[in-house]
């Protein structure tokens, strides 16, 4: 058997010039680790830099602000949701009048085209319902209680009703839904409130 | 006291709405609500549980309560009257002190400590008792005043350029009109005259918009105006689209089941050009115009229009097309 590992690896290699090959590759090592060293620091400058405006800000500078708690876009979108809402409450009211026993007997022959409005109806009532949830999702709560006290921090009265005891400072109906995101009002919801002492009603 | 507390705050003391600032890196900046408004209503009113409530629930509950809410207090002030807020009796100047208590909470939140100096704005034609009474009101808040500063003169420091020169404040506030000629001389910025019209705003335009609006409803404008609801958002639709016509030439109203039930539902659905807010606008404009022209004819020692350098414009309202283009013919 032929011991193959007395051969040295000088007799097939040229030393030299693995040798200048090495050299050549330390440097550009070495200047790729230069060029990293120089890009951090001056990352670490700007950091510096950033940390020492924050830091020597002038007394009472307000902090820089933080994102606003209500987009620009949702506001935008407010004329949008009232309006489905709107649709909805009419399809709602809608639904419930074409329930009655009388509109199936007059459309007799041509009853599915009545189940046809019906279900477009409430396809518009689950479009709100579905938009609710949406919002919900993204942190928007839609208020529509009704008979409710009237809180000022989240209802605005437009219209003022005499009332009954129980009802008195109370929501009576809802004119436009609020909108809310935690505690930051988006816009307050406008109602109709029963007045707060007797008008004779 | 703290070097924030040092800070010197800027406060208009408005009719209708009230603002806080700080000049901060040669920037004024103005303080929000935790929403982002930054304007506060003027209105102090009583809460429900008897406590006094201060800006938008103030405004809120008003009409609840509209002999315990107070608005407009400015027009109150230096007079020896008391007001109604809940079950109080105060006076103007407390009153004032509260909207300006609101107005020192928010600075403090963005500050994080409460300013104790202040600046306060007052209208050029305030007379010696009603600026007595915006200070008195300061002091009660805990502020001390530094200055008060004309509403026209604030303005105008915007625009001051060291050289002499006369600037023309144009305030056209949501309510009121008023117009003042400065004359600027090494440095110092004086009021030569001031004109106003107390019953002349932002809202009178509204109005009339609103109007233009329902007579495009035609036969529904009576079903559209007894419903409180269809107004509301009408109002709100027309003020939208007066804003976004000072930027562009044309916007559409939508407004679907504005009222009434099924076939008898309305549906806003209108284009209004921007020649049609001029044509609207311009009597209201040409009021602001024949003000301006008093104003300058008693401005002392100028009475030629030619050597005027017209600067300083005050409110948003003042960024209609129309009123520039006014602007440019009367020079």
């Amino acid at each position: 058997m032929t011991d193959t590992h007395d051969e040295t690896p000088a007799a097939h290699v040229d030393v030299p010039a693995r040798l200048d090959a090495l050299v050549q590759e330390v440097r550009r090592q070495g200047r790729a680790g230069v060029a990293a060293q120089a890009a951090a620091e001056s990352c670490l400058e700007e950091v510096q830099r950033l940390a020492a405006l924050f830091r020597d800000r002038p007394a009472g500078d307000p902090a820089p602000a933080a994102a606003p708690a209500v987009q620009p876009w949702l506001r935008a979108l407010l004329p949008a949701l009232d309006a489905v809402s709107f649709s909805a409450a009419r399809a709602d009211r809608l639904r419930q009048e074409l329930a009655r026993p009388r509109w199936w007997s007059a459309f007799g022959s041509r009853r599915r085209q009545l189940e046809e409005i019906v279900a477009f109806l409430r396809g518009t009532e689950m479009l709100r319902t579905q938009l609710d949830a949406a919002l919900l999702e993204l942190g928007v709560r839609v208020d529509r209680d009704v008979g409710v006290p009237v809180d000022p921090s989240r209802h605005r009265v437009l219209e003022v009703l005499a009332a009954r005891a129980s009802q008195r400072g109370r929501v009576l109906e809802v004119i436009r839904p609020g909108y809310f995101r935690g505690e930051h009002c988006i816009r307050e919801t406008e109602v109709r409130a029963g007045a707060e002492h007797d008008r004779g009603l | 006291m703290t070097e924030d507390s040092e800070r010197v705050v800027g406060i208009d003391l408005g009719t209708t709405n009230s603002l806080v600032g700080a000049v901060s890196h040669a920037q004024a900046k103005l303080f929000t609500d935790e929403a982002g408004d930054d304007m506060l209503p003027s209105v102090v009113g009583g809460g429900p549980e008897g406590g006094v409530l201060i800006g938008r629930s103030a405004r809120n509950r008003r009409l609840l309560d509209p002999r315990g809410t107070v608005v407009s207090v400015k027009r109150s002030m230096g007079q020896a009257v008391r007001l109604h807020v809940g079950q109080r009796e105060l006076s103007p100047q407390q009153v004032s002190a509260l909207i300006l208590g609101a107005l020192l909470d928010r600075a403090e939140a963005a500050l994080e400590a409460r300013p104790t100096r202040a600046v306060i704005t007052v209208p050029a034609l305030f007379d010696d008792s009603q600026r007595q009474a915006t200070r008195d009101a300061g002091e009660i808040a805990g502020l001390s005043v530094e200055r008060l500063v004309n509403e026209p003169t604030a303005a105008a420091l915007s625009y001051q350029s060291g050289q002499e020169q006369t600037v023309l404040v144009y305030d056209f506030g949501g309510g009121t009109f008023d117009v003042s000629v400065l004359e600027q001389d090494e440095g110092l910025l004086e009021v030569a005259t001031s004109r106003g019209d107390t019953a002349l705003g932002g809202g009178d335009i509204d109005a009339a918009l609103l109007s233009w609006a329902l007579e495009q409803l035609r036969g529904e404008r009576a079903t559209v105006t007894a419903d409180l609801a269809a107004m509301t958002r009408l109002s709100d639709a027309v003020e939208r689209a007066k804003v976004a016509l000072s930027t562009r030439s044309e916007v559409r109203l939508y407004e679907p089941f504005l009222t009434g039930e099924g076939a008898r539902a309305v549906h806003l659905d209108i284009a209004v050009r921007r020649s049609d807010l001029e044509r609207i606008a311009e009597p209201f404009v040409a009021r602001t115009l024949r003000c301006i022209d008093s104003a300058l004819r008693d401005a002392p020692g100028r009475t030629d229009r030619g050597r005027r350098g017209e600067r300083g414009l005050g409110r948003h309202h003042a960024a209609y097309p129309l009123r520039r283009g006014s602007r440019r013919a009367q020079r």
